[in-house]
């Protein structure tokens, strides 16, 4: 069973103050493609997010988006 | 824990609440949660309830829409008059109200406002209209600033020269240490913000334990986080202890984004100064870009003066300015609920979703 995304936060992809600096959004990776990860919420919206910042990201971890980029990603 | 069910739990629940009982302090302490996140889930979840009365809470300025002086917005209006610029920015920074309107009122006239979610979102604009100006209206903490950064070297590594950031980033000690020196304002202890923290790590709040002896912990956002939070607080007040304590690690490194902090250095550097609302002018509390990018810099590029002073606000008896450092809370404004609502803000506090006033309205318990 996989780790719940609600308990990074509240937000969605969809539902977020953006500029807020408690507006990062947890979100599950689905595909890799280069420095671009596509992302699910725990609401099912979809978004890309670059992955500048994050390294050796993987399909299936918990990463902390803002503002279209992953900033941290949560314990395995 | 891996389950939300797990952070509702109700037998954690109560064992935390009992704790905190336990700690109850004989005299009032006031407690700052920093962010508007914290905020957020304090009146979403009820948490004031569980909490003796000698417990105060007191929402600090991690709004960043929300300090944001009246002319510095009027400045990002001052672009949209400009026939070939398209103005972007966030969807809460749409309806903040300077003295003469918002963007979103600017984009209802005409004017080529759109909302973006991310500053890359406005680079991809700046792509498609090479006969344009797209300027990116930048706002927020060490949590968007990132993104700005990464969105400017992208701009110079892909040579496109029609994007640029007006901008407003605000870094968060500065004005922790100026809620700690104000004199009207004795806060006892904080709750650090979360997600700050994953880009910044812990680090950065050392001078608060260190130099004000007040003790700081790090929280997330689920009510079991807020209530352990809180009572690590009461025990280390109990104890006469000031640490920095993270209690968010499994999001919050204790060194933070290593990669984002030297994206935001190569690109930002401090400012001199720059004005919050209802705080004043706070020395290094906010960015500017450093000279080898100003090319997509919209201050250098559009000639906007680069600090500016709060003249008046939007209306004379709004309390923001209070309201914003914690001087005040949202009821005791005479616009909250009445003049000034989430439909009709006067003030940002009551724009934004986590806006203090927002919050408090949202969930308010008559």
């Amino acid at each position: 069973m996989p780790t719940d995304l609600a308990h990074y936060g509240s937000c969605t992809l969809n539902d977020t103050c953006p500029s807020c600096g408690e507006g990062a959004v947890p979100v599950r990776v689905l595909r890799c493609v280069g420095e671009v990860a596509e992302v699910e919420d725990q609401a099912g919206n979809r978004a890309e997010v670059a992955l500048d910042f994050v390294s050796g990201v993987s399909v299936g971890d918990v990463l902390l988006v803002q503002s279209g980029v992953a900033l941290g990603r949560a314990e395995a | 824990m891996k389950f939300v069910d797990e952070f509702r739990n109700p037998e954690l629940i109560r064992q935390a609440v009992a704790e905190i009982a336990a700690l109850a302090p004989s005299e009032t302490v006031r407690i700052m949660e920093v962010c508007g996140g914290h905020t957020h889930s304090i009146h979403r979840f009820g948490l004031r309830q569980f909490l003796p009365d000698t417990v105060e809470l007191i929402h600090g300025p991690g709004c960043p829409v929300c300090v944001l002086p009246m002319s510095r917005i009027d400045d990002g209006l001052s672009l949209t008059e400009r026939p070939e610029v398209i103005m972007t920015a966030f969807g809460d920074m749409m309806r903040v109200p300077g003295h003469g309107g918002s963007l979103l009122e600017r984009k209802a006239r005409g004017a080529d406002v759109r909302m973006v979610y991310s500053p890359l979102d406005a680079l991809k604009i700046a792509r498609d209209n090479p006969d344009r100006e797209v300027v990116f209206f930048g706002i927020g903490f060490e949590t968007t600033t990132p993104s700005s950064a990464l969105t400017v070297m992208r701009a110079k590594a892909e040579g496109i020269g029609n994007f640029s950031l007006f901008c407003n980033h605000i870094v968060l000690p500065p004005a922790l240490k100026s809620v700690l020196d104000a004199p009207d304002l004795r806060i006892d202890a904080f709750i650090g913000p979360g997600h700050v923290s994953t880009v910044i790590g812990a680090r950065p709040y050392d001078f608060i334990a260190r130099e004000y002896a007040r003790p700081v912990v790090i929280s997330g956002f689920e009510p079991l986080d807020m209530l352990q939070t809180i009572a690590l607080l009461l025990k280390q007040l109990r104890e006469g202890k000031a640490e920095v304590v993270n209690n968010y690690a499994r999001v919050v490194p204790e060194e933070g984004n290593p990669a984002a902090i030297k994206a935001m250095d190569k690109v930002f550097e401090l400012r001199d100064t720059f004005e919050w609302r209802g705080m004043g002018f706070i020395p290094h509390s906010a960015l500017k870009m450093r000279p080898e990018w100003a090319e997509w810099d919209a201050e250098i590029k559009f000639a906007i003066r680069p600090v500016t002073v709060e003249t008046h606000e939007a209306h004379a008896q709004a309390r923001c300015g209070e309201v914003v450092r914690g001087a005040a809370k949202p009821t005791d404004c005479p616009l909250y609920g009445t003049v000034c609502t989430p439909e009709h803000p006067v003030g940002a506090l009551m724009v934004s979703s986590e806006g203090a006033c927002a919050a408090y309205h949202q969930y308010r318990r008559e």
